[in-house]
Formats: C-alpha cells, sequence, structure tokens
C-alpha cells in the first residue's frame, strides 16, 4: 500500500513537471512603465493595454541618465505620441549576445526589443541577420533630419552604402591635462583647436618634462590589455596618416609610428601602463598627468577641484584625429503598422533639439544634429565647462570604427599583439605584421 | 509469456524507474540537452542570429589551428597545477589546526575560515584587486612589500607570468574552506583506535602519526578533494573576468575565457572548445580514477 502511494506521489510529480513545461510562457520581463516625474521607477511587468503600440526600446544607460530620461523625457514624448507605449529595459552591461538573443526571438514576441541602444560596431551582424527596420528609406524621405545629423555620425551609422541606425549620442576619447603638474614642468597647455594643437614630439617632450618636474608622477597612461586600447589606437592612427577609409591597416607605417610612439614614452619612464584604461582613478590621484578619456564623465569632472585640469585634442602628427564613439538607438522590423510608427516617432524624436541637447548635458556626451550642437543653449552649456570643447572640437576629425561583423573578434586579436609589445617587448613590425595576417584570416581574406 | 515472476519484476522495475524520473527529466532538461546542443552547435556557424550552417569539423580544425587556444589550454595547465595543491595543502592544514580539541575558541575559527566560501567570486576578486593592484596605483600589498625594500611584481602589466598567481591567491583564500570542512570530516570519522595501535607500535611523533595513519586513513578524502577541485578550477570564469580579464598579454586566459571571447560571434568555435574542455575534463577525471584503481580501503 504505501509502495503504491509512492508511485503515484511520482506519477503526480513527473505528471505536473510536464503540464509546467507545456504551457503558454507569460512574460516576465522587468519593464519600466511609463513614469510620471518626481514618483520612483516601477519594475513591475505591465499589463499590455490593447489600444496602445507597445514598442520595447532595451538600452544600457547609466543609472543617472536613465532616471533622467524616464522621470522627465520620456514623459514629453509620451505626451506627444498617446498612442505609444515606450516599454524601457535597462540591460546592466553592453553586451551584444544580450541583444541577440532578444532578437532571436519571434517578431511577434511581446518580449523582442524594437528599439535598442548599442555601439555601430554590432551594424554588420544586424544587417546579416536582416533584423533592421529601414531607417535609410525613412531618413531620405525626411532629408531635414537626415541633413541636420553631424556627416561623420551619418557615416558611422552607416553599412553597405545604407544608413542602418540612428545616431543617439556621441563621444570620443581626448587628453585630459593636469594643468598643475604641466604648469610646474614649465610646458604651456597645448591648444583646444585640433588644427593648433600639440603636436606629437611636442607631446612627447612634454611627458619627459612633466615626469622629471613632478616627483611620483608619471607623464602618460598607456592602456593595456582590454578592447579599450583598438579603439584609442585609432585616434593615433589617423593622427599619423593612416587609411581611415575602413577597417586600420595593421601593418602600415601608420600602426608602426602610432605604437613606436607609447611604446617609447614607456621605455623611457615617462609613461605608465593600466590594464583599465577606462579608469580615470590614476589620473584623479595624481599618478599621471594626462590621460585620454572620454566625456562620459562629465558628472565627476564637472565638480573636481583637486587640482586645475584642462582637456585637449590627441596631439596632431600628419592631421588632428581623434577616436568617434558613441551609442546608437537601432530600429528592428516589427510585427505591426502601429509599433513601426511608434519606433521611428522615437527616433525622430531623439533627434530633436530639446532632447539632444537635454540628454547630452545630463550626460556628458556630445549632441549628434548640428543644430543642437550649435543651439544657444548647448554654447553656454559649453561656455560653462571650458574643458568640453577639447572632446566637441574633435569630433569632425572623428575616426569610426568600422561596423563590420568581424569587428569584435579583431578588436579581441588586437589587444593581445598590443600586450605583446607594450608588455613583452616584443618587435613591433613583426608583431603587427603577424596580426594583419591574422586579421585577414578573420575577415576571409 | 507474461509469468506471475515476470510481472512482478517488470512491477518492481516500473517503480524504481518511476522513482529517478523526476530526476532524469531534470538531468535531461538542464544538463544532457543543452550539451546536446553545444555539440551540435560545434558543427555550425552560427551568431545567434539567423539560422546554423552546418560546416562539418572546420570549428575544430579551426581551434586546434589557434595558437591562443594552446595558449588557453597551457594556461589552464598552469592554474590547475598552482590552484589545487595549495587548496587541498592550506585546506589539510586549517582542518588539522581547528581539529584540535584544546583549540581555543575551535567553533569560531572553524566559521572564520568558511566564512569566504560564502563570498561571491566576483566580490572576492574585486576585493582582492584593490588589495593586490600594482599599476598605475598600488594596493595595500603592493605598498606594504614595497616599504619593506622589496619590488612588488607588476602583475597586471610587465610582470604577467605573477597574474595568475594572484588569482590563485584569492582563489585559495576563498576555496579552501571547503577543502577544510571536507577534511574536517575525514579527520573526525578516523577511528582513535588506530592511533592508539600505532603509539603501542612505536610511532613516536605527530610526523609518523600523519605520514603513517592519518594521510593514508584521509587517501578516500584526498582523492574526493582532488577530482572536485579539478573541475571546479579548470571551470573557473569569474576570478579571471574580474581580476585581468585574461590578461595581461593573454597570460591568464585559460580555455573557458577563450570560450568566452569566442561568444557571440563564434559560436560554432566557442562550442568546438567547449565540448574539447568537456573530453579534457572527463579524460582528466578517468585518469584520476584510473590512478587510484589499486587504492586500499582501510575501514
Amino acid at each position: 500500500m504505501k509502495r503504491n502511494l509512492w508511485l503515484l506521489f511520482s506519477l503526480l510529480m513527473v505528471a505536473a513537471m510536464l503540464l509546467a513545461a507545456c504551457s503558454t510562457p507569460t512574460a516576465q520581463v522587468v519593464v519600466q512603465t511609463q513614469i510620471v516625474p518626481g514618483e520612483s521607477v516601477e519594475v513591475t511587468p505591465a499589463p499590455y493595454s490593447g489600444s496602445k503600440a507597445r514598442v520595447n526600446l532595451w538600452h544600457t544607460i547609466p543609472t543617472d541618465t536613465e532616471t533622467f530620461l524616464i522621470g522627465d523625457l520620456l514623459p514629453k514624448f509620451n505626451a506627444l505620441h498617446p498612442e505609444c507605449t515606450i516599454v524601457a529595459r535597462n540591460l546592466g552591461i553592453e553586451d551584444p549576445a544580450i541583444v541577440r538573443t532578444g532578437l532571436a526571438l519571434p517578431l511577434d514576441d511581446a518580449n523582442r526589443p524594437h528599439l535598442w541602444w548599442i555601439a555601430s560596431s554590432e551594424t554588420g551582424a544586424y544587417v546579416e541577420a536582416d533584423v533592421l527596420a529601414d531607417v535609410d528609406g525613412w531618413l531620405n524621405a525626411n532629408p531635414t533630419i537626415k541633413d541636420n545629423i553631424i556627416p561623420s555620425l551619418l557615416e558611422l551609422s552607416s553599412w553597405e552604402g545604407k544608413v542602418r541606425s540612428l545616431p543617439w549620442m556621441t563621444n570620443n576619447t581626448a587628453m585630459w591635462i593636469n594643468v598643475d603638474a604641466f604648469e610646474k614642468a614649465g610646458v604651456p597647455i597645448p591648444s583646444q583647436d585640433p588644427e593648433k594643437t600639440w603636436t606629437w614630439d611636442e607631446f612627447a617632450d612634454a611627458m619627459k618634462k612633466v615626469t622629471d618636474a613632478n616627483s611620483g608622477m608619471k607623464g602618460f597612461l598607456v592602456t593595456v590589455n582590454t578592447g579599450w586600447d583598438f579603439w584609442t589606437f585609432h585616434s593615433w592612427y589617423g593622427a599619423a596618416g593612416g587609411d581611415v577609409s575602413g577597417l586600420a591597416v595593421l601593418d602600415s607605417e601608420a600602426t608602426f609610428k602610432s605604437v613606436q610612439l607609447q611604446k617609447d614614452l614607456l621605455d623611457a619612464g615617462y609613461a605608465t601602463t593600466t590594464p583599465t584604461g577606462w579608469d580615470a582613478a590614476p589620473w584623479y590621484a595624481g599618478e599621471v598627468a594626462v590621460m585620454a578619456n572620454g566625456p562620459w564623465n562629465f558628472p565627476k569632472l564637472s565638480t573636481f577641484t583637486d587640482f586645475k585640469f584642462t582637456v585637449v585634442p590627441y596631439p596632431r602628427d600628419v592631421k588632428p584625429a581623434a577616436n568617434l564613439g558613441g551609442d546608437q538607438l537601432f530600429i528592428g522590423k516589427t510585427s505591426t503598422k502601429e509599433q513601426e510608427a511608434c519606433a521611428f516617432a522615437f527616433g525622430e524624436w531623439i533627434l530633436t533639439d530639446e532632447f539632444q541637447i537635454a540628454f547630452q548635458k545630463q550626460s556628458g556626451n556630445l549632441p549628434v544634429t548640428l543644430t543642437a550642437a550649435a543651439s544657444k543653449e548647448y554654447q553656454e552649456h559649453l561656455a560653462k565647462y571650458p574643458f568640453m570643447a577639447g572632446f566637441v572640437n574633435q569630433t569632425p576629425y572623428g575616426v569610426a570604427r568600422p561596423p563590420l561583423p568581424q569587428f569584435g573578434e579583431i578588436s579581441n586579436a588586437f589587444t593581445p599583439a598590443w600586450d605583446a609589445v607594450m608588455l613583452n617587448d616584443a618587435d613591433i613590425k613583426e608583431t603587427f605584421k603577424a596580426l594583419q595576417e591574422e586579421v585577414n584570416d578573420i575577415l576571409g581574406k | 509469456m507474461l509469468t506471475a515472476k515476470r510481472l512482478n519484476k517488470f512491477r518492481v522495475t516500473v517503480t524504481g524507474y518511476s522513482f529517478v524520473l523526476p530526476a532524469i527529466i531534470l538531468v535531461s532538461i538542464f544538463l544532457l540537452y543543452p550539451i546536446g546542443f553545444v555539440l551540435y552547435i560545434s558543427f555550425h556557424e552560427w551568431g545567434i542570429l539567423g539560422k546554423p550552417e552546418f560546416v562539418g569539423f572546420d570549428n575544430y580544425v579551426r581551434i586546434f589551428k589557434d595558437k591562443n587556444f594552446w595558449t588557453a589550454l597551457g594556461n589552464t595547465a598552469y592554474y590547475l597545477i598552482l590552484a589545487v595543491p595549495s587548496q587541498i595543502g592550506i585546506g589539510l592544514l586549517l582542518a588539522f589546526l581547528v581539529n584540535k580539541k584544546n583549540l581555543f575558541a575551535r567553533g569560531v575559527f572553524r566559521t572564520i575560515f568558511f566564512i569566504p566560501m560564502s563570498v561571491s567570486f566576483v566580490a572576492a576578486g574585486i576585493i582582492f584587486s584593490w588589495i593586490l593592484t600594482a599599476t598605475p596605483m598600488s594596493g595595500f600589498l603592493p605598498n606594504l612589500i614595497n616599504n619593506l625594500g622589496l619590488q612588488f611584481p607588476l602583475w597586471q602589466t610587465t610582470d604577467p607570468g605573477w597574474a595568475m598567481v594572484m588569482i590563485v591567491l584569492m582563489n585559495t583564500w576563498k576555496s579552501a574552506g571547503y577543502c577544510m570542512v571536507i577534511y574536517l570530516a575525514g579527520l573526525q570519522s578516523i577511528n582513535n583506535d588506530y592511533y592508539e595501535a600505532a603509539q603501542i607500535d612505536g610511532v613516536k611523533n605527530d610526523w609518523q602519526m600523519f605520514r603513517f595513519i592519518t594521510w593514508p586513513l584521509l587517501a578516500p578524502t584526498t582523492f574526493l578533494l582532488i577530482v572536485s577541485t579539478t573541475i571546479f578550477t579548470v571551470r573557473g570564469f569569474e576570478p579571471i573576468f574580474v581580476m585581468t580579464q585574461g590578461g595581461p598579454a593573454g597570460a591568464t586566459t585559460t580555455l573557458v575565457y577563450y570560450i568566452f571571447k569566442k561568444f557571440p560571434n563564434l559560436m560554432g568555435v566557442s562550442s568546438a572548445a567547449a565540448i574539447f574542455l568537456l573530453l579534457a575534463i572527463i579524460m582528466l577525471t578517468a585518469v584520476q580514477y584510473w590512478g587510484n584503481r589499486h587504492s586500499e580501503k582501510y575501514y
């Protein structure tokens, strides 16, 4: 009898598991509903309202800016477009795999992203998979909007001759200068005009003098060990006259020259290395006088008073250059015309001056439209924070990462080669020639 | 022909299988299916989006031709050689210490040594990064060492050989408590009669007691720990991701991290590497069992 009861119990357990496995999955995504300013952010699943088109926005906007977007900016969009519900979801980290997993869902799945924020380097993969809406057609039908986007950012947003996404914000890295250290060393502060700023020789000389004059401080911070290296490398490569029409040519004289410059500084003791190039802590702590970093640090930089500082462009060699970055708004294919209309309405809205000025002032990144960048309000903002000119002035000379599907793999191949030279004294030409062969293999050439 | 005996045997068999059926289903869903899927993808080219494209053994050929793969394999072996003996050795030492009956606050020490197990690898990795960071800013330990007139290795940059040592340091701090608890159970299961008999037979000191009595009787425990810590160590990802991200110069890129770096653009390649890792762990475990085949059962 007891054994039969156990048998019955086991069979019931199995049946229960099978039933659970076969049931229709409910949407369990964490969502943020429309927020009224002043209210805290909701993080419970929102019931779908049949009368509005629901559009899922996936992003990795930092917390402070996200709160500003959800609390202050989105309500304005909702007021303009009551037929739309933007459901924003913060992914936590900018991992292409998470977005790809979402895009692998069926087109009519309630949890699939329709809008997402990510760097342009994923564009090629999205085009290959045919998951994007026709942004190029939409922009051609709205020439006023298209002509207002900064031209270099339109290039950044393009792949195989067509615009595939809309720029949301842009940035670059520039040289953060410890002015006190420069003054102590008697080194003049370089101009913030990229055409008139310091040259490579002046930069190397400045690093020597600043290191010699400031005990316990090195001149420059060389980054190793991460994908950050490949991105910042583009500034030096572009300045050395490298071909920027496509992927950087890694066995070219421009590459060798760029790598040699930083290697020489390291060998001479005028620079030090860091495995976390984006971490500004060594500069804030006075360990280095100059580091390359971006404007997204604006919230801290704008209130920093430990020492006098400014931001200037990368040193120029053959020409000025800077690495162009930022995040795009990708608009994906949708299952209904209403969702598509709302998605493009959102895209149009983020390119308005009102949105661009407010969002970029908050986040510290740079506007993507010509009118927003030239507006009185944004110019007043720049005048209030003069160091921002170091980033803004570089934008026209930006060198973008090509949105190849294999870009991530190429970046992963670059880092060991860079580290081998910077850390293990490998021969520059041999190492980077081998790297170019590896890249050619990756590209199937 | 269905006799009563056969019917009864059938009923017993069905009863037995019905008891294990829930476990079989769970193992199938969470273990066998994912492994099967990874094996399937290892013969395809796929980037999550779109349909997988069959490429045969191309992914396996690719990883065997990739020098980074062999470097990762070497790094994994280096990690194993450093991590497994240190965890087991320190775990054994701690177990001996907390097993002493006359140790004051023995229970407190056991708890203290076990607490690191409850800390996540990510939190431990971040803390140890702060403590051990040598460039460009100096953490607590480098400052201490440098103030003593010694040079702390720049493990994050120019001394890549030390990077794995730092990871093992963190890993050992975190995992030795587990080994301690297992060894403690092993020590307490040893019958005191053996020690008394050994004393009668002329065992003179603690070292001889350990060598001739304790260590042989701990053989099954040691074997269990070698197998389990080897598997856990080979699978380890968080210490490397948090502390070094595979660097510097690829010095801490283990096979697991290599798999991670290939994901998601080259899922076929990372799946092929994952299958290789699975087979390697199975083979390593089989070798360990084969090496233990002549072990004596003392009690």
